[in-house]
């Protein structure tokens, strides 16, 4: 019996690893004893009349009091041209004051067994002071120096300016920080959440002393700051010393602060080159909402799904169940004035690509999939369960409060925190998941050795990568280069383990020809388009090469007449002919004959058939969505809707076309409209080649270049286009017949 | 008490006194209330209640780190506390996690040179299910091939990112295999690649028996219960696993002292250049680790501590620089490092470096410094026990590695009574140029680095 059962525990791979292992019951666990009460611990608001919020928790089981300043002012305040300003401040809080060098204050506070520190994050500057309680004025009055008088020295300014361009140095040797810093460029763009907080090597060299002292005058005022005092004192003598050691600090107007938004999510991979690295740092993700939004709770609870405490998706599939990584998570990161939504990890160098596709399907995932009511019901039980654990020392209970009065949230917030968690239900999971994610425009940082991975990159139809040197790496720069520094080729060309499965896959049913009509132009009156052209401008320029606006608003229909040849190993050799009638905006009809065989597919502007030898059939909704978006993609459509503002343009940097040529480039995407990049000829102003990727992210990138243009009653119409899909050659098209006219018969829409 | 963990506030000394200063002794922490018992099956229990909030800590501490792995297994106690999550007898992997999450509680486990911690804070109601689980997995760990393998991998990607592929990251392995040449303090506690890869469930089986059994554990919980309750609890659950058949080892090799001071330079893909001074010391508990702590706190506890004073402060020497006594259950080292100002010599850095500690032997400490570490270490004393965990660890850590759980409180006493005359005695004893070790560590150019280690 023994020996039986020894063998099936090994033949199902599981080794019992205790000697004892039999003589122990085999049982559930136990039910929990009965619930102890829990509710959000006593605490004080006042404010001082010269505006200054005092927030107190008092605690009397160790003889200790903690004082904690915040100022609403960070890094977003920096100066275009100052990064790392309010960085640089703060770190010169705790180094002496006007009344005290930085070696007095120094042994002041070791000498009473205190600490204090101060440090500067996106939106605000903390200055901590901690003591015993036989020290408290001691300790509020060092605190007081710090906010208010700080010494700013020169020879202290030049000591911090060292340490700041040192700890950059050795920053900039980590691949996590420069994860972070490029994914937050990425995402942010140059609102000023996007700029690096700590500075550049550049900023830090310039930033002057009267920088500094003008900076701290403007905000660090009391109607600007928050002070929690938590610990071993009664609430009378911590607001009596606080009022007697702030009361004379002096109220004054601050300057309005503005932000430009920061852009729209947008596909785009970014590898950082770090040749000796060992491990890749994934970072993935996109905008986000800022901290006081409607959605907040219910985004909160999806985030936590994909890779928060408690649930966790990402280290499931990354760690537990493929030993990928050591861990992964999602963050929601909500500031003051926006945020975003990322997921991080890191992974070996040559499991980089499996890692990145698992991550972005998890974000399909969570976008496309209803979250089921046991994992929705787990991830909430954890939150409210734990949120005693969150509250158990008193500097907790202040984080808490002070976390509510910076974010201007309602203050019974705290006592309603679990039942706005249990309110969440799966329709409000599954509509932000829906409204707010955008799994096809992830913004994806890789930094590691690239050449273990690149390869993969372009197996998983990951495109347009852009590598950049660790050594050429600027945070400042649109493209993330060095001025100067040499540029390299982006994805090397290497066989794709896909075949070409464009041409081959989309015949009969949905040639690329079809509804490809042209672009085109009258030669390019314009010149070189200078540096800093901005998008409206190129976009004009664009329009007036295709025919001018006037001329393409009247376009009413376009009928093409093209004769087309599937490229790759094993395509076809017969040649598809097709006639192609759109008619603006949004009625196509595609008559196709490849092996004598007819196909005809129409779309009337809501519902799609299919003609073919077995009889006539209703497109699928999926197959709806490809012609509408087909339409949408149509340069005569895309640019107008641009114009008129229904699709976001926005120009890109140094965009580079396959010979390593710069040409212009305009980004197109827009709520219905996958990011489409139009790659314009900086001679003519046509259109040369448009990229996108049609399904989502993951999907090869479909690259359709154009030449050959001809004047159709005065619009340009390229002859001549090839089209590749995950870098490989698909197809080959060749127009032979266009017209440009009026209204087409009704008829040609109208199902059978 | 000091972890392997450095601190890195910085410090340093020669300031001018500043009138109107309380000169008191520091002020008295309250005592840490707690019942200790041990079960007949050998597991140590420490109950500790406290009602503020109504949440409960319970730490498993198996006296067991990565000291006691054999040669070619190093790294091995920490995969192993990796698998300790892989399932029991009544629980499926991972699910130790998962359970107490869904219960609103938080749960991990870290591994040291001398002890493995399992550690879990949850909601109070849930102290049986907790016991429970840490019980299962006490008496019926089971392992999987499929998850042993997989979890070696996730323990190497933990050694990469924690070690490998951060600047600086392998610090403390150079140092310490420099100046070990016998106990196995000599190897990382994360291990090596090769002996990760060399792992089998044999190993796991042998380790199991062998350190994770009742009499090698001490159990503690703190927070909102009632001690009775607790304890009938305890003995519920913990009481049935079975005694050990056989006593834990405990026999390490000794290290051999040092006879001659060495110097090595040596070079890794790092930013800046590095210089480390290291001198063996006693142990965690002997009478010369308190002045050692004291000196330490000299030396580099705060802005105006002695080696930040001179190397950051003044000279600029170093863009950081620290040191201090790494306190632990066998004698180990103290150090100091520098993080080289570009621009400056290591020379410079190491000589200032040995200056400061010879500057011990030479004057002693002021009893300026000595009243201001005093002070500092109440301040580091009490806001080390505010939290459930921070008492728990306290508490465990007296019964572990000193055998004597009224240490937890003592300790404090002890250190009031330090003069600045133990300090000097114990400086002269262990900082001297034959117990020495002086690394310098040089930027390779990334070239060299790439695809070497």
């Amino acid at each position: 019996m023994r020996r039986v059962l020894v063998l099936v525990a090994l033949m199902a791979g599981v080794v019992p690893v205790a000697a004892q292992d039999r003589a122990w019951p085999s049982e559930r666990p136990p039910r929990p004893l009965p619930a102890r009460e829990s509710t959000f611990p006593d605490y004080q608001m006042r404010t001082l009349d010269n505006g200054l919020q005092v927030v107190t928790v008092l605690h009397h089981e160790q003889p200790v009091v903690s004082m904690r300043m915040i100022v609403r002012v960070g890094a977003a305040q920096d100066p275009r041209d100052r990064t790392g300003l309010a960085d640089l401040a703060a770190s010169l809080l705790d180094q002496g004051s006007v009344g005290k060098s930085a070696k007095q204050v120094q042994d002041e506070i070791d000498f009473m067994g205190g600490a204090m520190g101060a440090g500067a994050g996106a939106d605000l500057t903390f200055a901590n002071v901690v003591v015993m309680k036989d020290s408290f004025e001691a300790g509020l009055r060092i605190l007081s120096d710090m906010a208010r008088t700080p010494g700013f020295a020169p020879a202290e300014v030049e000591r911090q300016r060292q340490q700041a361009l040192s700890t950059l140095r050795v920053n900039f040797d980590s691949p996590e920080f420069v994860a972070d810093a490029v994914f937050d460029r990425l995402v942010y763009g140059f609102h000023p959440y996007g700029l690096p907080q700590n500075g550049t090597a550049g900023s830090i060299a310039t930033i002057t002393r009267d920088d500094i002292v003008a900076f701290h005058d403007t905000y660090f005022v009391p109607n600007n700051a928050i002070l929690a005092v938590v610990g071993d004192v009664t609430a009378d003598e911590a607001i009596g010393m606080v009022q007697k050691v702030f009361g004379d600090w002096q109220r004054k107007a601050l300057p309005a602060s503005t932000f430009v938004a920061p852009p729209d999510p947008t596909r785009r991979v970014i590898v950082v080159n770090k040749p000796d690295a060992v491990q890749t740092e994934v970072r993935a993700g996109h905008i986000g909402i800022k901290r006081n939004h409607q959605d907040y709770m219910a985004l909160n609870m999806a985030l936590r799904i994909l890779g928060g405490e408690g649930a966790n998706r990402l280290h499931q599939v990354l760690r537990t169940e493929r030993g990928l990584t050591y861990g992964a998570k999602a963050d929601m990161d909500t500031l003051l004035e926006a945020g975003d939504f990322e997921a991080s990890t890191s992974t070996r160098s040559q499991a980089t690509g499996e890692v990145l596709r698992l991550i972005v399907d998890e974000f399909w995932r969570l976008q496309r999939e209803r979250v089921g009511d046991r994992e929705l019901n787990d991830a909430k039980a954890y939150i409210t369960g734990s949120f005693p654990l969150t509250l158990e020392v008193p500097d907790a209970i202040a984080t808490q409060v002070l976390n509510v009065l910076f974010y201007g949230l309602p203050v019974e917030q705290l006592q309603t925190y679990r039942d706005r968690v249990n309110a969440v239900r799966s329709d409000d999971v599954e509509r932000v998941a829906r409204y707010y994610l955008r799994p096809d425009r992830l913004a994806i940082v890789l930094v590691g050795n690239a050449s273990a991975f690149l390869p993969q990159l372009r197996g998983l139809g990951f495109s347009n990568v852009e590598v950049i040197d660790m050594d050429d790496l600027d945070l400042l720069a649109a493209d993330f280069r060095k001025p100067g520094s040499k540029t390299r080729a982006q994805v090397p060309a290497v066989p794709s383990r896909r075949g070409a499965p464009g041409a081959s896959l989309q015949f009969p049913l949905a040639p690329p020809a079809a509804y490809q009509p042209a672009s085109a132009q009258a030669t390019g009156r314009g010149s070189t388009p200078e540096d800093g052209v901005s998008a409206r401008q190129l976009l004009d320029r664009v329009i007036a090469a295709k025919g001018g606006l006037e001329r393409l608003r009247a376009v009413t229909s376009l009928v093409v007449t093209t004769r087309a040849r599937a490229l790759g190993p094993n395509a076809p050799t017969d040649m598809a002919d097709t006639v192609t009638s759109i008619e603006y905006p949004n009625r196509v009809r595609v008559e196709s004959t490849i092996r004598g065989t007819d196909v005809l597919q129409v779309f009337d502007g809501t519902r799609a058939w299919v003609r073919d030898p077995n009889g006539t059939h209703d497109v699928p909704e999926r197959g709806v969505r490809d012609f509408q978006n087909g339409l949408r993609r149509d340069t005569i459509n895309v640019l107008l809707a641009a114009l008129d503002g229904r699709v976001r343009v926005r120009r890109l940097a140094d965009v580079k076309d396959d010979a390593g040529v710069v040409r212009p480039a305009l980004e197109f995407s827009g709520a219905d409209l996958e990011p489409m990049v139009m790659y314009i000829d900086p001679a003519t102003g046509l259109v040369t080649k448009l990229t996108y990727v049609a399904g989502g992210m993951g999907q090869p990138l479909v690259e359709e270049s154009f030449s050959d243009y001809r004047n159709v009653n005065g619009v340009q119409i390229t002859y001549a286009a090839t089209v590749r899909v995950g870098g490989q050659p698909a197809l080959e098209r060749t127009v032979t017949d266009v017209k440009v006219g009026g209204a087409l018969d009704p008829s040609l829409f109208r199902r059978p | 008490m000091t972890r392997r963990v450095l601190r890195t506030f910085v410090v340093s000394a020669l300031l001018a006194a500043i009138s109107g200063l309380p000169a008191g002794a520091a002020v008295p922490p309250p005592r840490l209330h707690y019942d200790f018992s041990t079960l007949p099956n050998g597991l140590k229990v420490i109950l500790s209640e406290d009602h503020s909030s109504p949440i409960i800590h319970l730490g498993v501490y198996y006296h067991v780190g990565s000291k006691n792995e054999r040669p070619g297994r190093t790294g091995f106690a920490h995969l192993f506390e990796h698998l300790m999550f892989k399932g029991s007898k009544n629980v499926g992997a991972e699910e130790h996690t998962s359970v107490i999450a869904s219960a609103g509680g938080q749960s991990n486990a870290y591994t040291t040179d001398d002890e493995t911690v399992f550690w879990q804070t949850f909601p109070a109601q849930y102290l049986p299910m907790v016991s429970w689980l840490e019980a299962d997995r006490m008496a019926s760990l089971r392992v999987e091939k499929d998850n042993f393998t997989n979890e070696r991998e996730v323990v190497k990607e933990e050694r990469r990112m924690r070690v490998d592929n951060q600047p600086y990251g392998r610090l403390n392995e150079l140092i310490y295999d420099q100046t070990f040449t016998t106990h196995p303090y000599k190897h990382p506690t994360i291990g090596s690649m090769a002996d990760l890869e060399a792992a089998s469930v044999d190993d796991v089986r042998e380790f199991y028996n062998t350190f994770y059994v009742p009499e090698n554990a001490t159990l503690v919980i703190v927070g909102d219960f009632e001690t009775a309750q607790a304890k009938a609890i305890v003995e519920q659950y913990f009481g049935r696993v079975p005694k050990a058949q056989r006593p834990v080892p405990r026999d390490l090799p000794k290290e051999p002292a040092q006879t001659q001071e060495k110097r090595v330079t040596l070079q890794q893909p790092w930013p800046l250049q590095a210089v480390v001074v290291a001198y063996h010391i006693a142990y965690d508990g002997h009478p010369d680790s308190y002045p050692l702590h004291i000196a330490s706190k000299v030396l580099s506890d705060g802005q105006s501590s002695r080696i930040y004073q001179k190397l950051v402060y003044e000279q600029q020497l170093a863009v950081t620089a620290f040191g201090g006594a790494n306190l632990v259950e066998d004698p180990n080292l103290f150090y100091a490092v520098a993080i080289v100002q570009p621009g400056q010599s290591p020379e410079a850095a190491i000589a200032a470096l040995i200056g400061e500690l010879d500057q011990l032997k030479a004057g002693g400490i002021t009893e300026r410094e000595l009243q201001r570490a005093k002070n500092q270490f109440a301040r580091d004393y009490i806001l080390g026990r505010e939290s459930n965990q921070q008492k728990a660890l306290q508490l465990a850590h007296a019964v572990v590695i000193h055998n004597d759980i009224s240490t937890a409180d003592g300790e404090f006493e002890i250190f009031q009574g330090i003069t600045a005359a133990d300090v000097k005695r114990v400086a002269e004893i262990y900082f001297t140029e034959a117990n020495r070790t002086v690394i310098t560590i040089m930027p390779a150019s990334r070239a060299d680095a790439g695809g070497g280690r």
